[in-house]
C-alpha cells in the first residue's frame, strides 16, 4: 500500500475505512474465483482430442539413462526425451500397434544428432563421443529429443534400450579401438553424424571376418552373468582386435572406417601407421585388462534382462462418468526418472 | 670500442632470433586429462582406457562430487586424497599397462592407462580450426573434404602435440625465453660496461692533464720567463683551455708567454 493511499485511509472515517476494507477483501475474492475458472476453461477447451498419451517407463535404474516428456498433451505430436551419460551406445528397438509407428527427432532440422540417429538404425549415443553433448553440472550426457504421431485411441508405441543391439556393439568397438591407439581427444566421432556415413561403416565392418568375431565376444562380455564369466571373453576380444590389427586386408578397410568417423579430420596416412606401429606393441594384457575391468563394474548398474523399456500408448477419454481429461500422465515402475509436467489436477484417463 | 659495439649488436640479434619465433618450438611430452566422474558414473573415468608415450603426463581432475585417492593395481602410482575441483598428476617414465581404481569405490570406478615406447605411433588430434571446420560443414549436410586443408588465416596453438615427435628439452619455450632474456641483459651490461670504461677513461686523461698544467702553471710563476712553454703543448687545444681557464685575468701573461 502507497504512502498516499494510506493517507486517503487515515483521513476516512472509522465506518467508511471499514467499507473500504471489506471492498477490497471482496475485490481479491472476485480476481481468485476468476482466475480459477479461466484455467478450468482453458483445460476443458484443450480437450479436442478424444484420447490422451499416456506415458509408462520401466527398468530405468540409474540416473545416467533418463526419460523426460517434453509436451504429450497433443496425441499427434507427443514429444519426449532420452538421455544418456554412460559410456554405452543404446540400440532402440521399436515396435508398435498397430505397426508403422516410429519415433521421429522432434526437430529434425535443427537437431542433427536426433535426426541422425533417428533414422534406419535408431540409437541412443553415449556420452563423450559426438561434439553436442551437453554438460548438466555433474556429468555429460547425449540427449535425443523425439516425437510420436498417434491417430487414435488404443494405439500403442513401446521402445527398447539396448546396449547389446549389433549396432550398438559396432560403435562400442569402434571407441574402443580409438582410446587403445592413443585417440585423446573426445567428442571426436562427428564423421557418425555426416549423411550416408553411419551406413557405411556398419556395412564396412560387417564384411571384416575379426570384426565380427569381436563384435560376437564383446557382445559376450555384455550379456555376461557374473564377473567370473566376463574374463575368458575378455582374453577372446583381446586376441580378435589383435588379428583385426594385424590382417593387412582388414587394416585397410578399419583405416577407412576410423577415418570416416573421425569427420576426415586426421589424415588416412597417420591412422595407417598407428595401426602397423600397433602390430608391433604389446596391448592385448591392457585390452584384456580393461574389458574385464570396465565390464565388472557395469554388471550391478545394468543388469541383463532388464533393458529400460518406454511405452506410450493412447486411451479414450471419453469414458462415460468421467471429466474428460487432455493431458498425458507419466507412469513408472521402478526407480521414477521423470516428473510428469502436466498439471496434477487432471485425471488420469481409465485403461 | 668498435669491437665491444659490434658484440653487442651480435648478442641483440641473436637472442632476437629466438624470442620472434617461439612457435618454432613444442612442449616436452603430452598432459592429458582423465576426468574423475565418480561412482554414478561407471566406470568413474573419462577416458576410462588410455594409450600415452612414455615420459607423457596424466593429470587427473577431481569433477565429482566427492574427493578420491587413486592406487595403480601394480603399485606404481597412489595419490594422496584429491579434494572436488583438485587436480593430481603423474609422469610414466617406461612402458607397460597400469590397472588403477579408486581407494574408497574399487568396484565402481577403475581405469587403464597403456604406456607405449615414443616409436609407436599413437593418433593425432585433429588440429582444432580443421576440426571446427568439419563440424560446421557436417552441421550444415555439407560432406567434409577428404583432405583437409588448413585455412589461411594462421591457427592458434594446440593443446595437444600435432606429430609424434618428442622435442629436444633444450628448445622448450621456457628455456628460450629465459636464454634470451639473458643474452639481452648480458649484451646490455657489456655495453654500459664499455661506456662507463671510455668515460672512466676520458676523466683520467682530463685528470693528468689538468695535474700536468697546473705543474707548469706553477713552474712559470716561480721562474718567470725563465721556462718557455713548448710549441707542442701550446697547439694542444684541450690544454690551450684549461690554460684559458687557469689563468683567468693573467691573459697578459699568458699574452706575454705566447709572445
Amino acid at each position: 500500500m502507497t504512502s498516499s493511499t494510506r493517507t486517503i485511509i487515515s483521513r476516512l472515517l472509522p465506518r467508511q475505512r471499514r467499507t473500504v476494507r471489506l471492498l477490497v477483501t471482496l475485490w481479491f475474492l472476485l480476481l481468485l474465483v476468476l482466475g480459477t475458472l479461466a484455467s478450468v476453461t482453458a483445460h476443458t477447451t484443450d480437450a479436442v482430442a478424444p484420447y490422451a498419451v499416456t506415458i509408462t517407463s520401466t527398468n530405468f535404474r540409474i540416473p545416467l539413462v533418463t526419460l523426460a516428456t517434453d509436451d504429450i498433451r497433443d496425441a499427434g505430436n507427443a514429444r519426449f526425451s532420452l538421455q544418456n551419460g554412460t559410456a554405452l551406445w543404446y540400440g532402440l528397438n521399436i515396435s508398435s500397434t498397430p505397426s508403422g509407428i516410429v519415433p521421429t527427432a522432434a526437430n529434425a532440422t535443427s537437431d542433427l544428432v536426433s535426426a541422425t540417429f533417428l533414422g534406419t538404425t535408431p540409437l541412443l549415443p553415449p556420452a563423450q563421443v559426438l561434439p553436442f553433448d551437453q554438460w548438466n553440472g555433474t556429468y555429460h550426457f547425449e540427449t535425443l529429443k523425439l516425437r510420436a504421431a498417434f491417430s487414435g485411441p488404443g494405439q500403442q508405441m513401446q521402445v527398447e534400450l539396448t546396449p547389446v543391439e549389433p549396432h550398438a556393439v559396432t560403435l562400442d568397438i569402434l571407441t574402443l579401438l580409438l582410446q587403445l591407439l592413443g585417440q585423446k581427444q573426445s567428442n571426436i566421432q562427428v564423421g557418425l553424424l555426416e549423411t550416408g556415413v553411419l551406413q557405411d561403416v556398419f556395412s564396412t565392418v560387417d564384411n571384416l571376418k575379426d570384426f565380427s568375431l569381436l563384435k560376437q565376444n564383446y557382445t559376450q562380455v555384455l550379456t555376461a552373468s557374473d564377473a567370473a564369466s566376463i574374463l575368458p571373453h575378455a582374453y577372446a576380444c583381446a586376441l580378435n582386435i589383435t588379428s583385426l590389427l594385424a590382417d593387412s586386408n582388414e587394416q585397410t578397410a578399419l583405416v577407412d572406417v576410423l577415418w570416416k568417423v573421425q569427420g576426415k579430420a586426421i589424415a588416412r596416412e597417420a591412422i595407417l601407421k598407428t595401426l602397423i606401429d600397433f602390430t608391433q606393441t604389446q596391448f592385448g594384457l591392457a585390452i584384456e585388462g580393461f574389458i574385464n575391468n570396465e565390464m565388472s563394474t557395469m554388471l550391478g548398474m545394468f543388469p541383463m534382462g532388464s533393458n529400460p523399456v518406454i511405452v506410450l500408448q493412447t486411451n479414450s477419454t471419453t469414458t462415460p462418468g468421467v471429466t474428460p481429461s487432455a493431458s498425458g500422465t507419466l507412469t513408472s515402475t521402478d526407480v521414477p526418472t521423470h516428473i510428469p509436467m502436466t498439471p496434477s489436477s487432471t485425471i488420469a484417463p481409465l485403461n | 670500442m668498435k669491437r665491444i659495439g659490434l658484440l653487442c649488436v651480435f648478442f641483440v640479434c641473436f637472442s632476437s632470433i629466438f624470442l620472434l619465433f617461439p612457435q618454432r618450438v613444442t612442449a616436452i611430452g603430452d598432459t592429458t586429462i582423465i576426468q574423475i566422474n565418480g561412482a554414478a558414473q561407471t566406470p568413474g573415468f573419462t577416458p576410462a582406457l588410455l594409450t600415452l608415450h612414455v615420459y607423457d603426463t596424466v593429470v587427473f581432475v577431481n569433477r565429482a562430487t566427492t574427493s578420491y585417492a587413486l592406487v595403480a593395481d601394480d603399485g606404481s602410482f597412489s595419490s594422496s586424497i584429491i579434494p572436488v575441483g583438485q587436480q593430481w598428476r603423474v609422469t610414466f617414465s617406461s612402458t607397460g599397462t597400469h590397472e588403477y581404481h579408486t581407494a574408497e569405490s574399487p568396484q565402481h570406478m577403475v581405469g587403464e592407462i597403456l604406456v607405449v615406447a615414443n616409436t609407436v605411433a599413437l593418433l593425432p588430434t585433429p588440429v582444432p580450426q580443421i576440426e571446427a571446420t568439419t563440424i560446421a560443414l557436417i552441421k550444415a549436410g555439407k560432406h567434409p573434404p577428404d583432405v583437409p586443408v588448413l585455412p589461411v588465416t594462421p591457427t592458434p596453438t594446440t593443446t595437444h602435440k600435432a606429430t609424434v615427435q618428442k622435442p629436444n628439452v633444450l628448445f622448450s619455450p621456457p628455456v628460450l625465453f629465459t636464454g634470451g632474456g639473458v643474452l639481452l641483459l648480458l649484451a646490455v651490461l657489456l655495453l654500459m660496461i664499455s661506456l662507463w670504461r671510455r668515460h672512466r677513461k676520458r676523466i683520467d686523461e682530463e685528470e693528468e692533464m689538468e695535474t700536468s698544467l697546473e705543474e707548469m702553471v706553477a713552474g712559470s710563476t716561480s721562474q718567470k720567463s725563465q721556462i718557455e712553454v713548448p710549441p707542442a703543448k701550446k697547439q694542444h687545444p684541450m690544454l690551450a683551455s684549461l690554460r684559458w681557464r687557469r689563468s683567468d685575468g693573467d691573459d697578459d701573461d699568458g699574452d706575454d708567454d705566447d709572445e
